[in-house]
């Protein structure tokens, strides 16, 4: 019996073969497009799944609070907590610390700068499940000197030979050592937010410093516990106030209350949001969120089009059903044999879909930024998902036509001229209204996200960030030797480059500096306020082209600027002054420079450090001393008609003079600002991309209606024809129909995209508003390609003799 | 007026060539009132639909006016039917979701007339058809006979010069078949050529000449019985 619907669906889907194509291809995009996007949100949900003991690991969170205003959140805590805490706290069962040290790394044949760089714990293999190809999980970080390689590193730095028992020289921020490879571990898979690619035993760093175990002040250091279960961490979260008031002695921090919390390590990477984040986080929850919900709504335009596609056609074979069942055909039966062609394409679509996915996961992973690849196919979740996707959409795409068509009443078929009871027709308009709401949505979306993209990126920024050259500080000399030749540096720097202006600062533009607690010297400390505080010399306000509004620049030759600041505008509305003038003179406490008074010498104006995603706060400029020295970046700024090439040269010769053993690393600041929005940017060409998906698989559901819809007024085209009606006329009479269902459809989408892009929008404390034009350009391009798509299919009806279509009845 | 040499139509199938309209020569001068007469299946429709420029001719010359039709444009087709030719159709043909007003209006509305003379021309033709009274139904809450007399409206509303009809009464009572011949008598006598099928020789007795149409082929006379 199958065998039969089978035949016959074969049948049935050959002879209308540009119908079954049309229905094939529009399905398995959709699929694709949904896979593809499920496979990735849930390859991203995902991270850290693979851990063994997941739900026992946790990384320690700081808040520091001043009263209820929260002064710093962060993942990174005092190296001396882990330490403390595995000894004092029995139910932390193990312990790793994990920073980073970046610096450059040399073997016998290779020397090169290296970022992940990191410093862990003895316990770090045992927590958590990244294996070793070589070495004992148990000791590779027991000794001091310790490291273990990635498999890739492992053959970048020794080739084929064998890695462990030689040695590497690390140079970094805690000093130049010699270490010796323990083990090796295979390269991290992707969905981890640990990331690196060497890692040193932690003791290696604290090796005989005592200061590390007491060091309660110095706030760098991410830590991991394993806790066994949640009972125990209750009892651990009991002991923390007690743990906390022995250590928290140091009388600067007497006004600030300490919080530690414990955040499992699946939520690191969708659920946590610090500023410094520590580990490699470029996705948000709620992108994921978006790209489930354009998943879903694209699979419902390719099943709506199945739907639309197979009841149009079918009207065509009513009069077939309609013999059919005035032969004796059951219900039943006439339903079967159109889920069989319905579960026919859609396992033919299913299958297609793969190969589809397999040919463009390399450019949709390009798309979202990341380089994913099939690998995403091999998660047994993907799977999972498409089994019952199929099943889904064989009864969602195969149900109705089955229902409609079946229930045709033999009588009525073969006796009406259109084979349609106008009911059909209003389900049709109602599916392709549904496919307009969801285009409508996808395209406004894409114009404000577009819009809002571009708002950021060509808003005066109150800073010039262009033809600017970032040179990093070395990192392998000593503080103090580099300290001593920073000054010939510079002047050297500017001499030989034709650079216009040369600067030494602690950051710059898109890089943080220190959130400082600040006060007026004459008011109580308990009124401080944290402001964003940068150790600068006299030549980074004309560098980057800030405003002065009062006041001076920094004077090299006055000593006295040595406790000079100039502040923002921002920064004098927080410390409560109204003239930019009246802030000449006023003198400033900053936190940790305690034995210092500031005084105040010029006023800029407001200018975005970083991106138009946060507010600009205040900004407190300081000359390069205390927690400022040694800067870390030189930028050089250049006249719009110099070439950054030949600077950049110039300016590489310069540093191998005087820093000859270390990397020449530099940027352009531009490039690097505008990375800031590589989230925004991914976004939208996402959205773009599938806004274009959409409108294409709309516009097969179009096709679908508009060619039923010329099938049943063929008649009614001849018959005007006769009268007298020209073709734009007979257009119009067509077109008006969807003019309709478009307008339901506005009223339907308009609401919803305010909703969600008012929520969406309110993440910008800069923004756009969402404008008459976002609509308006959706749903005039879904009205054109509209009318295209009709034009196209009824060129042929009206090119027919009038005589043809009132005949063929 | 219209003129035909050596027409002919051949409907081609898979398996069947059927010639319906075979070597005919026909003139209608302006003003004529002619009624084609001849048993079923003997080309009388296909005829009038060449004649009406909605089917195009499989060979001959066929002049409408001063026009070769055979080399009109699609569009020129248009513009020749717009205003210029009336058709009541065997099977009336009416559209199913406009009203009668809304169809007998539509001729007009295609040559721009102006709404207000619109209403005026329909209501008038309506009432002299008798159907007033049905203006705001739609074709299918009409017998035949009323949905035939809608298609006579709609014909005659825009005062074409030449009207095609296509058995005119064939639905209609003797009493509503005689208003519908005596309303197109007395527009062929306010000038408009008129070319009729019918199978009725009491209609056909309206008529300024006579036509019998034999197998496409015009013959002098038929036999009683095949009428
Ligand atoms: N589209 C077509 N395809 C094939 N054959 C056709 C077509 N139209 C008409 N014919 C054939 O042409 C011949 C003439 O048909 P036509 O409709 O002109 O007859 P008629 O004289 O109007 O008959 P009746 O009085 O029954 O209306 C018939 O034999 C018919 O079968
Ligand atoms: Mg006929």
């Amino acid at each position: 019996m199958i065998s039969n619907y089978l035949k016959t669906s074969f049948r049935n889907l050959k002879k209308r073969l540009p119908f079954t194509l049309v229905n094939i291809i529009g399905l398995s995009i959709g699929l694709s497009c949904f896979l593809l996007l499920i496979a990735y949100t849930n390859y991203e949900e995902n991270y850290e799944d693979f851990q063994d003991n997941k739900e026992q690991l946790y990384r320690i969170v700081f808040e520091r609070f001043q009263g209820d205003e929260l002064k710093s959140s962060s993942p990174a805590v005092m190296p001396s907590l882990g330490y403390k805490i595995k000894g004092e706290i029995p139910e932390v069962k193990q312990m790793s610390r994990f920073s980073n040290g970046s610096g450059i790394v040399k073997s016998i044949r290779v020397t090169a700068e290296e970022e992940k760089i990191y410093y862990a714990d003895a316990d770090f293999f045992k927590m958590f499940s990244f294996p070793l190809e070589v070495g004992n999980p148990d000791t590779v970080l027991e000794n001091p000197n310790s490291i273990v390689l990635t498999e890739s590193s492992a053959l970048k730095y020794f080739g084929k030979e064998e890695a462990v028992g030689k040695e590497l020289e690390v140079a970094n921020e805690f000093g130049t050592a010699k270490y010796y490879v323990t083990g090796i571990v295979k390269d991290l898979p992707l969905n981890t937010s640990f990331s690196f690619d060497f890692l040193c035993s932690f003791n290696s760093i604290n090796k005989g410093k005592n200061w590390f175990v007491n060091n309660w002040m110095w706030w760098s250091f991410p830590t991991y516990v394993t806790i066994s279960n949640k009972a125990d961490l209750e009892s651990v979260k009991k002991q923390f106030p007690a743990f906390i008031k022995k250590y928290k002695t140091d009388p600067i921090e007497a006004s600030v209350t300490w919080n530690f919390s414990f955040q499992p390590i699946e939520d690191i990477h969708l659920k946590s949001d610090f500023r410094n984040e520590t580990v490699r986080r470029d996705t948000k929850a709620r992108t994921l969120n978006l790209l489930k919900i354009i998943a879903f709504l694209i699979l419902v335009i390719s099943w709506v089009n199945y739907i639309n596609l197979s009841t149009a056609s079918s009207t065509e074979r009513a009069k077939e059903i309609g013999v059919r069942k005035s032969l004796g055909a059951y219900k039943s039966q006439i339903s079967k044999q159109f889920l069989t062609e319905a579960a026919l394409v859609n396992i033919i679509a299913a299958i297609l879909s793969i190969i589809i996915i397999i040919m463009i996961i390399k450019p949709f992973s390009k798309l979202l930024g990341l380089n994913y690849s099939t690998e995403i196919l091999l998660q047994p979740t993907f799977w999972v998902y498409l089994l019952p996707i199929i099943i889904v959409g064989i009864i969602v795409s195969g149900l109705y036509p089955a229902f409609i068509l079946a229930s045709f009443k033999s009588t009525e078929v073969l006796k009406t001229k259109t084979m349609s009871t106008p009911g059909s027709v209003m389900v049709r308009k109602v599916l392709v209204g549904i496919q307009f709401v969801i285009s409508i949505i996808l395209i406004t979306c894409t114009c404000i996200m577009i819009n809002q993209n571009n708002f950021m990126k060509n808003k005066d920024l109150g800073v010039d960030i262009d033809k600017i050259i970032v040179i990093k500080k070395p990192q392998l000399l000593e503080k103090k030797v580099y300290k001593s030749q920073i000054n010939s540096f510079i002047k050297e720097l500017h001499k030989g480059t034709n650079a216009k202006y040369t600067t030494a600062s602690f950051a710059l533009p898109s890089i943080e500096s220190w959130g400082l607690a600040v006060w007026k010297s004459s008011e109580d400390p308990g009124t401080q306020k944290v402001h964003m505080v940068n150790g600068v010399d006299a030549n980074y306000i004309p560098t980057f082209g800030l405003k002065l509004l009062a006041g001076r620049n920094f004077d090299e030759n006055r000593i006295s600027d040595e406790n000079a600041v100039i502040i923002s505008r921002k920064s004098l509305k927080i410390l409560g002054i109204e003239d930019p003038n009246d802030a000449i003179n006023v003198s400033l406490n900053i936190e940790t420079f305690e034995d210092r008074l500031f005084n105040i010498i010029g006023v800029i104006d407001d200018f975005h450090h970083n991106s138009l995603k946060s507010e600009i706060g205040g900004m407190i400029l300081t000359p390069n001393t205390g927690l400022f020295s040694p800067p870390r970046y030189f930028s050089l700024k250049l006249d719009n008609n110099k070439v950054l090439k030949n600077t950049i040269g110039d300016a590489k010769s310069i540093y191998k003079q005087f820093f000859p053993e270390d990397l020449f690393e530099y940027y352009i600041l531009n490039d690097k600002y505008q990375l800031q929005y590589v989230e925004e940017d991914r976004n939208q060409n996402v959205f773009t991309v599938f806004s274009f998906l959409a409108i294409f698989l709309a516009c097969i559901g179009i096709l679908g209606l508009s060619s039923f819809i010329a099938f049943l007024k063929t008649r009614d085209i001849a018959i005007r024809k006769v009268f007298g009606a020209d073709k734009d006329i007979i257009l119009w009479v067509l077109s008006k129909e969807f003019l309709y269902v478009l307008i339901g459809a506005s009223c339907i989408a308009i609401p919803i995209v305010i909703y969600f892009m008012k929520d969406w929008l309110a993440d910008f404390p800069y923004r756009i508003e969402i404008s008459f034009w976002h609509f308006a350009i959706a749903i005039f391009s879904i009205f054109f390609i509209t009318l295209l798509v009709i034009g196209v299919n009824l060129y042929k009806s009206l090119k027919r003799k009038p005589i043809q279509s009132l005949r063929s009845e | 007026m219209i003129k035909t040499e050596n027409l002919s139509k051949v409907f081609k199938t898979t398996e069947l060539e059927t010639s319906a309209i075979d070597n005919l020569n026909l003139e209608v001068n302006a003003g004529e009132f002619i009624a084609i007469m001849g048993p079923s299946g003997c080309g009388k429709s296909t005829l009038l639909n060449i004649l009406g420029l909605l089917d195009n001719p499989t060979s001959g010359s066929y002049r409408f006016g001063n026009q070769e039709v055979s080399k009109c444009s699609e569009k020129q087709l248009t513009t020749l039917r717009k205003g210029g030719v009336g058709f009541i159709f065997q099977n009336f043909n009416l559209i199913d979701e406009l009203t009668v007003f809304e169809n007998v209006a539509l001729p007009l509305e295609y040559l721009k007339v102006p709404k207000n003379e619109r209403k005026k021309r329909v209501e008038e033709v309506l009432k002299r058809i008798g159907i007033d009274h049905r203006a705001d139904h739609f074709p299918r809450q009409l017998s035949g006979g009323q949905q035939q007399r809608v298609a006579v409206a709609r014909a005659i509303a825009f005062k074409p010069k030449f009207i095609l009809a296509d058995e005119p009464t064939g639905n209609l009572d003797s009493k509503n078949g005689k208003e519908v011949m005596d309303l197109l008598s007395e527009l062929n006598k306010e000038g408009t050529t008129i070319v009729m099928v019918t199978h009725s020789k009491r209609d056909a007795s309206y008529a300024s000449r006579n036509v019998f149409l034999y197998d496409g082929k015009i013959v002098d006379k038929l036999i009683e019985e095949e009428v």
